[in-house]
């Protein structure tokens, strides 16, 4: 794709490390707010085919709670926070310990908040790094199988392209059984604006 | 015994602050958006309003321009996302006496919370 070439020059240095700084301040956002040690595993990313991209979390078919937030602004895309129901569950034994309320709604909302508490440090590294304006949605918080958690976003790529740039970053506590994903998926018109500003931001490149 | 608003449309976050201001001897209200918030604040006095950035309607920072002039007396901390946290000199400008980054950790909220109450350290 013409302008990925460059890119993909630049990611090694500029890149990789806007996203360990995103993942570094996330994860201890997270350990914050989980109360326990957090660790994250270093980005893995790349261009995927969307028919790979189903597969990120393992199988299609295992019912995940996740969390989708759209950003908008210089760059557009998706991001999504993602646990498997025995991860969510463990984490929720923390974070709603006795508590009399309304569980339902307070699940929803205590996993809102840790997917915008992730998204906001990851979004917020990367606007700094690079002089980006980044705004993003209100968290939609379903649980369902994975596919059906990518598919519309799914959908509306493919209009766009066959192949999309991922960022995915898994996070883990040896304290206890907690594991998640992390993905930011941009527009592919994105990413050319992404090239662009991280070149600006990085004139020794 | 003082009292104090949470204003937070996130159920959660309401719930945590209180959850870790328990043990402060103060007594807690709460509004899920800035309108919700200012029809408390007519109705009933308070000390202190923690307030969220991000609301549905009036946002965090035209309510607390509407606290000022309705209520000056009332100390606001804002509570926000990493990712506006330069929203925060503005707020700061417009008469917030603090404010503090989502995850709201803990000894931090009640050392914030308890100086600008005037409270004497536990």
């Amino acid at each position: 794709m013409p302008g990925y070439s460059r890119f993909e020059e630049i990611q090694e240095k500029v890149w990789k490390a806007i996203v360990r700084k995103g993942t570094e301040e996330t994860s201890q956002a997270l350990q914050s707010f989980l109360k326990r040690p957090i660790q994250m595993t270093s980005a893995v990313m790349g261009f995927l085919p969307i028919s790979k991209i189903l597969f990120l979390t393992g199988q299609p078919d295992q019912v995940v709670t996740s969390a989708r937030l759209i950003f908008s602004g210089d760059i557009e895309g998706h991001m999504f926070l993602i646990l498997p129901l025995t991860s969510w569950e463990e984490c929720k034994k923390k974070l709603l310990k006795g508590t009399e309320k309304d569980q339902s709604e307070l699940e929803i909302s205590a996993f809102a908040e840790m997917a915008n508490i992730t998204c906001s440090f990851f979004i917020s590294a990367l606007a700094n790094m690079t002089g980006l304006t980044i705004h993003f949605t209100p968290p939609e918080v379903i649980t369902e199988m994975a596919a059906a958690v990518f598919e519309e976003t799914l959908v509306q790529l493919s209009l766009e392209t066959q192949e999309l740039l991922t960022v995915e970053t898994t996070f883990f506590s040896h304290e206890s059984e907690i594991k998640g994903f992390f993905f930011f998926i941009p527009l592919p018109s994105s990413v050319k604006v992404m090239t662009q500003r991280f070149l600006e931001a990085s004139p020794f490149l | 015994m003082k009292k104090v608003l949470i204003v937070d449309d996130a159920v959660f976050q309401r719930h945590l602050i209180k959850e870790i201001l328990q043990d402060q001897g103060l007594e807690f209200m709460e509004a899920a958006s800035g309108e919700a918030a200012l029809e408390k604040l007519k109705n009933f006095e308070f000390d202190l309003v923690l307030l969220d950035v991000t609301l549905p309607g009036k946002n965090g920072i035209e309510t607390l321009t509407e606290i000022r002039k309705t209520h000056p007396s009332v100390k606001v901390i804002m509570v926000t996302a990493q990712s506006q946290k330069s929203i925060m000199m503005q707020a700061v400008k417009l008469g917030a006496e603090d404010y503090l980054i989502k995850p709201v950790r803990s000894d931090r909220l009640i050392f914030t919370v308890r100086k600008v109450l005037g409270l004497k350290e536990n």
